[in-house]
């Protein structure tokens, strides 16, 4: 966990602006500074339309995080038993 | 030998296709190819190394004259690589690398080992993890594949007749995961390749102050980090003097690739450069002795008419200064001579 809090979950008011590409699957998102960024549109609410204010809340996951780190050392361990050291002749 | 003039004509010329495909043909002319060299058609001693257009990311592949392949990243998208090499005919892979755990480079390393089951897989064991990294892994270790990684001295991977020394390993940094690219030197008689990954500032000082006879002299520089403003500095540039540097970036990317300050320093030390966004797939091949750069797409657009060859004759006189750096002061030839490394 990081500093006490620090961790919560941080939101913010987005408007869907349009949707865009050749099949239509990006959103464009406004921010209310007037900043827009893209999202795919597999990940919005599938009733969204353009004109919709949405709510993006962004929360640290610090358990999972923890858990793909060990996970990845726990691999990384293993497959360095299998180098066989020195130079390699391929 | 192609002068460094034609060189830079042919690096400046992208936004005229019709000169582009000259300067291949010059590049490629027969009448004054060396007589057993690779440059009337890759022979059995030729080496091929092609950076792969995976759009934004990096994917290149190295093929020794013996067959031996080795593919170093593999872009951000799932099967583009996969897809590519199917396509250029390569059935079977050697070894794969992974610079860094970013996933613009590794995206499509996963299916390439689910498809190609290589014999090795070098990686650097940084702890920059992923959930997407970690089905890599996981993917290399179902598939019974043999791992291998930097160690404290100069490791060498020996691919047929090509030499790809794996550099020392700077400290892990815990910020910046770019930093814990993997540095890879590429030997093949006089040619030679620096490949390392998205390396910025302080791991190629760490490199060049420890181990500069690693980065020393190579013919041709990928560029670091797409050609970013961290990938390349003045101290790089004048230890590796590149007679030719490459990047691999995707067109219109959101960073900004290359940087306007990379591009003044290449410039400034009239390297030229040679970019995926703009060409596709850079081909480069090389005999030990000889190099060039092939476009197949270009290349197919058939010869060059006699007035064409005088233009690129009558510009290449324009770029007088740049013939010092010309290999063995020759002006006018097939293919480039590498300088004796």
């Amino acid at each position: 966990m990081g500093p006490k809090g620090l961790d919560v979950p941080v939101r913010h008011s987005l408007t869907l602006d349009r949707f865009e590409g050749k099949t239509k699957q990006i959103a464009v998102m406004l921010t209310d500074d007037g900043e827009s960024f893209n999202l795919p549109k597999s990940i919005l609410p599938p009733t969204a339309k353009p004109g919709d204010i949405l709510t993006l809340s962004l929360e640290l996951d610090t358990e999972q995080t923890r858990d793909v780190a060990d996970e990845t050392r726990r691999v990384q361990g293993k497959l360095k038993e299998r180098d066989p050291g020195g130079d390699l002749k391929l | 030998m192609m002068t460094f003039q034609r060189l830079r004509l042919l690096a400046r010329s992208l936004c005229s296709p019709a000169l582009f495909a000259i300067g291949l043909a010059l590049a490629s002319s027969p009448a004054a190819a060396p007589a057993q060299g690779p440059f009337a058609g890759p022979s059995s001693r030729t080496m091929t190394v092609e950076v792969l257009d995976v759009g934004q990311g990096d994917s290149i592949l190295i093929r020794s004259p013996e067959g031996k392949t080795a593919l170093i990243d593999a872009g951000p998208s799932k099967d583009a690589a996969a897809r590519l090499l199917k396509r250029k005919g390569v059935s079977t892979i050697d070894l794969v690398a992974i610079s860094h755990h970013h996933s613009d480079h590794y995206g499509g390393m996963e299916q390439v080992i689910r498809v190609y089951k290589p014999r090795y897989f070098l990686a650097s064991d940084s702890g920059h993890a992923t959930k997407l990294y970690l089905r890599l892994l996981q993917a290399v270790e179902e598939e019974g594949i043999t791992a291998v990684g930097p160690t404290s001295k100069p490791r060498k991977i020996q691919l047929g007749s090509v030499e790809l020394t794996i550099f020392p390993q700077a400290p892990e940094d815990r910020r910046e995961e770019n930093n814990n690219s993997i540095g890879l030197r590429l030997q093949y008689g006089n040619f030679s390749m620096l490949l390392t990954g998205d390396s910025e500032t302080n791991e190629r000082k760490w490199w060049v102050q420890g181990h500069p006879e690693l980065v020393r002299d190579c013919t041709i520089l990928k560029l670091a980090h797409h050609g970013s403003r961290n990938g390349t500095d003045q101290r790089w540039l004048q230890l590796v003097k590149p007679e030719l540097a490459v990047a691999s970036l995707g067109k219109d990317n959101d960073y900004g690739h290359p940087h306007s300050e990379t591009l003044s320093l290449l410039h400034k030390n009239r390297i030229p450069l040679l970019r995926t966004d703009q060409l596709g797939t850079i081909t480069i091949e090389s005999d030990g002795s000889d190099w060039k750069v092939v476009h197949p797409n270009l290349a197919r657009r058939g010869k060059p008419t006699q007035d064409d060859v005088d233009r690129v004759a009558a510009s290449s006189v324009d770029e007088s200064p740049a013939s010092a750096r010309t290999a063995s002061g020759k002006t006018s030839s097939s293919s480039r001579k590498t300088r004796r490394r």
